[in-house]
């Protein structure tokens, strides 16, 4: 196994996509961070800043974002051009295992995949850490979205996204694995992340609608008794009363595609209203349930995926 | 002694049996010719044996260890091959595939090594290009040098003189004799060029339609192939008459005006029955059977 990890880090130090996305990925960060400085300095936006270290930290660790998305791309390159240079057959001629062979794949994978997050992420986190600081109490737009954040939340947002990236990774070394070309593999870990997201947002508005509703019309219903406007009154009133809440059934299958979703933490950014007046401000929350389901649900995937791969692999003719 | 034995050994594809019972035997140290047409097996075989496939059933020896022996994966750092294509990095250098290739095989040359084995397939002299841009017949050489990296006791090439011009196929001939010779190398090797395959093997096994027809040793082929003698006269039906008058009945006629004798006669006898029935001779010469020869009857026997 260490030999063939030796191989790949040879093969990896040489590898012109590799170069490139990493090129690419610090361009961005850089271009980014000073555009997002400039405006920060340029514009008054009433104590929120665009440039922030936490903001920086979330928002470049969302495996939808653009960059994001290269990094299982490009571990479904590297993995299928071992099968369409054919350079795996000469690692089984020479006496490596099957499943040797695949391990060692997935964690090139997975050594590949956080070479390219770090050398992005760290660059935005750093830098707008420097030129923002990292309170996580500075209500930023980017990452946490319109809001401050935790430390737990944070904590919780980077696990949850170097799980979600771990099965990423997983299922496209699986699926390079499956179809051993280029064609297919770059087009399904596409369809993957971004069908996973939007399933996400759906589920959301399923599971989230009631609540959102009711919250909504009771918050107007106070309001418009505090100012004693009746017509106000009156028709929050009546909204609340001929509200009728998704059925439960609905309500359960949407629950179950939350907990079945590896990516749905990420996803949707939930928030809580805290202060009054002009303190008020929204603080990023994840809830323990979205928080462990989506562990359980990224290290079942990840499994999925590598034991699915590995005895795929051992039981099919290398072409 | 067999350093590969296969029993029964049967692969299919898509229910389709491509390889049909098939037992081989490759003694040590030697050059085995693997003869036969396109699609009877012998890719697929090479395959079996390199580990890139699963029997359907059947089994193997590679080394004296069963093909489901766990130690086999060990065993098989002996074996260096080249099966339907060389395996390349197209976006390294010549010397920096063979700098991947040593680092998942285990295997550390020095910078003399590695320009000696590249001077010996002739590719000393292609220091920065990339593989990419590299002919056929380049490809081949680097292909035939990174099986030698490891110093293989057991060599499968397949059709490894594709690609290659004729003086390069004269040095890969001369270079296998020598590691046969030399360092006691086996080789299993498959071409379709069968004068340059009669050149260099030491045994042969002809397999046609997934089915092994024959094994023979290069020593047992040549007393088998039938001498003839081959005479050019300008009167067919003439000469025909005059031979069977002497009692010749195996000769083969061509349209072109050759007789393809292959009846134990005395040449002298021939010629002077052919011009006593008023047959002019033009060209008159002792033949052998080629193995091509030999693997074509061979066929026609079986169907």
């Amino acid at each position: 196994m260490s030999r063939l990890l030796k191989a790949f880090f040879y093969r990896m130090s040489k590898d012109l996509a590799f170069r490139i996305t990493l090129i690419i990925g610090c361009g961005i960060a850089l271009i980014l961070s000073v555009i997002l400085l400039v405006a920060d300095l340029m514009m008054d936006m009433e104590g929120i800043k665009l440039l922030t270290g936490h903001g920086m930290l979330t928002m470049s660790l969302n495996p939808a974002q653009n960059y994001g998305i290269a990094i299982p791309i490009n571990v479904a390159i590297f993995v299928a051009l071992e099968f369409t240079q054919g350079t795996i057959r000469n690692k089984i001629i020479a006496g490596h295992s099957k499943f040797k062979i695949y391990a060692s794949l997935y964690i090139s994978g997975l050594i590949l995949g956080a070479a390219l997050l770090f050398a992005y992420v760290g660059f935005l986190t750093i830098f707008g850490t420097i030129f923002g600081g990292f309170d996580v109490n500075v209500v930023t737009i980017l990452g946490t979205g319109f809001g401050a954040a935790t430390v737990e939340y944070i904590v919780k947002f980077v696990i949850l996204s170097l799980l979600a990236y771990t099965t990423l990774i997983s299922y496209a070394v699986f699926i390079a694995t499956v179809f051993r070309s280029l064609g297919p593999s770059i087009p399904l870990v596409f369809a993957a992340v971004y069908g996973l997201f939007f399933i996400a947002m759906i589920v959301n508005i399923i599971v989230g609608i009631n609540k959102e509703f009711m919250d909504g019309y009771e918050a107007a219903l106070v309001i418009a008794q505090e100012h004693g406007d009746a017509d106000a009154i009156a028709e929050a009133a009546k909204e609340v009363a001929d509200f009728k809440p998704t059925n439960d059934t609905v309500q359960a299958i949407g629950n179950v595609f939350k907990c079945l979703n590896p990516l749905y933490g990420l996803s949707v950014t939930d928030s809580v209203i805290v202060g009054e007046g002009e303190d008020v401000k929204a603080i990023a929350k994840m809830d323990d349930f979205t928080f462990y389901s989506g562990i359980a649900s990224n290290l079942a995937y990840s499994a999925a995926f590598f034991f699915g791969g590995a005895c795929l692999f051992k039981k099919r003719d290398v072409k | 002694m067999d350093l590969i034995t296969t029993n029964e050994l049967c692969k299919s594809y898509n229910k389709k049996l491509v390889i049909d019972h098939v037992n081989m035997h490759i003694p040590e140290s030697s050059i085995y010719g693997f003869v036969g047409e396109n699609g009877s097996g012998k890719t697929t075989i090479m395959r079996l044996l390199t580990g890139l496939a699963e029997p359907t059933s059947g089994t193997y020896e590679l080394f004296g260890l069963k093909n489901n022996d766990p130690r086999i994966y060990e065993k098989r750092k002996n074996i260096s091959a080249i099966v339907e294509k060389t395996s390349l990095v197209p976006t390294f250098t010549a010397k920096q595939n063979i700098r991947y290739f040593e680092l998942y095989t285990g295997i550390e040359l020095t910078e003399k090594e590695r320009d000696e084995l590249l001077a010996k397939v002739h590719l000393h002299d292609v220091e920065n290009k990339k593989v990419k841009n590299f002919s056929l017949g380049m490809r081949q050489r680097l292909g035939i040098a990174l099986a030698l990296v490891s110093k293989p006791k057991l060599m499968f090439l397949d059709e490894p003189m594709n690609g290659l011009d004729p003086e390069g196929i004269a040095e890969l001939r001369d270079l296998l004799v020598e590691l046969n010779q030399k360092d006691g190398i086996t080789v299993l090797i498959s071409s379709h060029i069968l004068s340059e395959l009669e050149k260099i093997a030491t045994c042969y096994g002809f397999i046609s339609h997934g089915k092994i027809l024959e094994e023979v040793t290069a020593q047992e082929l040549k007393g088998r192939c039938r001498k003839s003698l081959m005479v050019k006269v300008d009167k067919l039906q003439e000469a025909e008459k005059a031979l069977k008058q002497l009692n010749i009945l195996d000769y083969k006629v061509s349209p072109n005006g050759e007789i393809q004798i292959y009846d134990n006669v005395k040449i002298q006898d021939v010629m002077a029955c052919l011009v006593s029935a008023g047959v002019n001779i033009s060209a008159i010469n002792s033949a052998e059977e080629s193995v091509e020869d030999y693997y074509l009857n061979l066929i026609k026997e079986g169907k």
